[in-house]
């Protein structure tokens, strides 16, 4: 008897653990691949047969990516250093000061504002694409501040909130008991010591994801900077990426794919080190309801 | 007055980089607009062009194309995948993880990466195809029958995002319902269609609008890949509405673009809101 | 340079990219004039030519206008023109100039390049759109899925369609100005 119920349970472990094997091996071996590559040599790449591991490892790949002539490497991480940092910090901060209005404080229109917040997530970059672009240089023109071929239009609308980030900051705000904002309240606190007295210190796990969210998608970001920076020397590293792509034919992949670690390696490393309030972030956007 | 203070930064920026410009974009989609002399109302041409321009419903077929084939394989990939990674076994934290892996690549350098595995003479895939006996491996990306394939294909890869957001609906799921269904004799199956499925729909239904809005704004990968080549096989609603702005300077015609991609969006979520109400099951109501 | 295509329409500067990428093949190649459409015409070609310009606003005007002055010598035009495997610009050559050429083939250039049917590339308003339009055409036709004829003559239709509407556009913003 327990011979019968045990083995079809028993099997379906088994089936359930090989097609994860699969699944894991299919979703593992391109990142393989890519380190693989970046270790070659150009002729083992262009070999008839290839090897799985390279022969021989040749690491100075990784310093050519930085030595490349069509490639400013060091400037474009540094670029992209300096618009995350401003767009990071101006998008967590600004976004807890909407999602604390949304989420402690009563007042007429609140509800209808929130919901005109949220429906900003479902427009289409393209709609405001084009006009943000000639808004940038009529504010180039008219206002004596260069915008069009600077990071500005990459990080100056973060510092107003985005909805993405206020959602998320106020379902954690609206977790935190009321008493203690009352009891402070009666103490004389004001509104704004309140928030960033009490509120912000108890909210450091979800102002973290939502900065590491910022983070990568600003890293991530190619649409944005390929609109708005002109000029190689200001490109960020996927924008640069590119660069060792070559248009006639014979690219280096060595090269692109040691260029292409690079770019993947810190969000890796962002992940493995905030693994656990990356996919508690991410599981409560579908939370929504 | 205090809320009101406290939203003002985020009001702010919805004036002047959301509702201004969207605005701005309708007024300019009635122009002729080159960014280089003042924008010349039209009325209506744009829309009467664009509607007459093969290569709009070249662009608008494709779109559709991809995501036909994209979303329904990505969301029933990333259900299965989180269904496996619901079940009381051992490792789970490990395949999550590498599950989850590929979906923090950024799309510009998951582009190379791709462009890589599936270069035709060397790439991975076609030397591994070649290897278990195929003659005639696809040249992929540069195939006008493959390239559309191929751009699918990897887009299941990216997928991990979806699957967590569905281990966690799932995780939601009353252990107690469970346990009711297998005491009434109901197999796996029938378990996973009669209890999972309708408890985790609100998130089936999030997910395929997220969906919805992300595959029908594809850019990045074919914009590197492809260049919406061969033929145009795989130039995509975005990628001409960028090319029409930025490399012909029509930013009217690219608004008029822009406006009818916002209101297919717009009508295909309410399609899915209208039917969602079929068989999308909220708790307690 | 792989050594595996016969014939490509290529300019000057081609020499040095063999040259560069597959010495073995230096001795190895030649060129002729592509042939033109109508049989009574011959050196059919488009000619050009990159400019210097002195930006508006810009900080160093004399000097650039002198770094202009000394490319423009007649000495230092041959030397880049010799090191780029491509003709001299100028009217007067030195004696020898075209007979000690990188380019073994800069006699074929020069005359082609002084023939009367040589013409700059037409200033269009829609470049960019005539360059995807024929990308795209050139991609059909290797895929066969248009004839020549075909193909070129929606491309014409197109190309035409767009450029009456932007000079059309043009008029209209010129007769609202006065």
């Amino acid at each position: 008897m327990t011979s019968q119920t045990k083995s079809p349970a028993y099997l379906g472990k088994i089936a359930a653990h090989s097609t994860l094997l699969v699944i894991c091996v299919v979703a593992f071996v391109p990142f393989f691949w890519m380190l693989s590559t970046s270790l070659k040599t150009l002729p083992a790449i262009m070999a008839k047969t290839q090897t799985i591991l390279p022969h021989p490892f040749q690491w100075h790949n990784y310093l050519d990516v930085f030595r490349n002539e069509k490639a400013n490497f060091l400037l474009w991480t540094r670029n992209t250093l300096v618009i995350a940092v401003l767009g990071v910090t101006g998008t967590t901060l600004s976004s807890a000061v909407a999602a604390y209005g949304f989420a402690r404080l009563r007042f007429r229109g609140r509800n209808a504002l929130f919901i005109i917040m949220l429906s900003t997530m479902m427009l289409p970059f393209p709609v405001t694409m084009v006009s943000l672009f000639s808004l940038f240089r009529w504010l180039g023109d008219h206002t004596g501040m260069a915008w069009l071929g600077t990071f500005k239009p990459l990080w100056v609308p973060l510092w107003f909130g985005s909805a993405f980030n206020i959602f998320l900051l106020r379902q954690f705000f609206i977790t935190i008991p009321n008493e203690l904002s009352e009891s402070a309240r009666i103490d004389g606190c004001s509104e704004f010591g309140i928030f960033w007295r009490i509120i912000m210190p108890l909210s450091k796990p979800a102002l973290a994801v939502v900065a590491l969210f910022a983070f990568l998608s600003i890293w991530n970001d190619f649409l944005g900077p390929l609109v708005y920076l002109q000029r190689p020397e200001q490109f960020t590293l996927v924008l640069g990426l590119q660069n060792f792509q070559s248009k006639a034919g014979g690219t280096s992949w060595h090269l692109l794919m040691a260029a292409s670690v690079l770019v993947i390696l810190p969000a890796l490393l962002l992940f493995f080190l905030a693994q656990k309030s990356f996919i508690e972030g991410i599981a409560t956007t579908g939370m929504k309801g | 007055m205090r809320g009101m203070a406290f939203l003002s930064p985020w009001l702010i920026g919805f004036f002047a980089f959301t509702l201004i410009p969207i605005v701005m974009s309708l007024y300019y989609s009635f122009c002729d607009y080159s960014l280089l002399q003042p924008p010349l109302f039209k009325g209506l041409q744009n829309y009467r062009l664009l509607f007459r321009d093969p290569v709009f419903w070249k662009v608008l077929i494709n779109t559709a194309i991809y995501a036909a084939m994209a979303l329904p394989l990505g969301l029933i990939a990333a259900l299965g995948m989180a269904m496996l990674l619901n079940l009381k076994i051992r490792g789970q934290s490990i395949y999550r993880t590498i599950i989850f892996l590929p979906s923090l690549v950024p799309a510009a350098a998951s582009a190379m990466l791709w462009l890589w595995l599936f270069n035709a003479k060397l790439g991975l895939i076609n030397v591994v195809l070649r290897a278990v006996g195929f003659v005639n491996t696809p040249g992929w990306l540069t195939d006008v029958h493959w390239a559309m394939p191929a751009l699918v294909l990897m887009s299941v890869w990216g997928i991990g995002n979806t699957v967590i957001i569905f281990l966690a609906g799932l995780q939601d799921v009353p252990r107690e319902l469970y346990e009711a269904a297998s005491i009434d004799g109901a197999t796996a199956l029938r378990r996973a269609w009669h209890v999972t499925l309708p408890m985790i729909s609100p998130i089936i239904f999030f997910n395929l609008v997220i969906g919805i809005i992300g595959t029908l704004q594809v850019f990045v990968l074919p914009f590197i890949m492809t260049q919406g080549g061969p033929a145009r096989s795989t130039y995509f609603y975005t990628m001409y509405l960028y090319d029409n702005a930025f490399s012909y300077l029509k930013m009217g015609y690219a608004n008029a673009m822009a406006w009818v991609q916002l209101l297919i969006v717009l009508a295909l979520t309410a399609l899915a809101a209208w039917s969602s109400k079929r068989w999308v099951h909220y708790q307690g109501n | 340079m792989a050594s595996t295509v016969a014939m490509v329409q290529q300019g000057t500067f081609f020499a040095n990219m063999i040259h560069h990428d597959n010495p073995s093949m230096d001795s190895d190649w030649g060129v002729a004039v592509f042939p033109s459409a109508d049989p009574k015409l011959n050196d059919v070609t488009y000619c050009n030519c990159d400019v210097l310009t002195i930006p508006r606003g810009a900080k160093h005007k004399k000097e650039a206008f002198e770094f202009i002055a000394f490319v423009n010598r007649q000495d230092e035009m041959e030397k880049l023109a010799n090191l780029g495997c491509k003709i001299s610009p100028l009217v007067k050559v030195t004696d020898g100039f075209l007979e000690h050429h990188n380019n073994p083939y800069i006699r074929v250039f020069d005359k082609l390049a002084a023939s009367p049917n040589a013409h700059p590339t037409e200033l269009v308003p829609i470049l960019p759109e005539i360059n995807d339009e024929l990308t795209s055409f050139t991609q059909q036709l290797i895929l066969l899925q248009v004839t020549p004829e075909d193909g070129l003559r929606q491309v014409q239709e197109r190309l035409q369609q767009k450029y009456d509407r932007f000079m059309e556009d043009q008029r209209e913003r010129r007769s609202l100005a006065f």
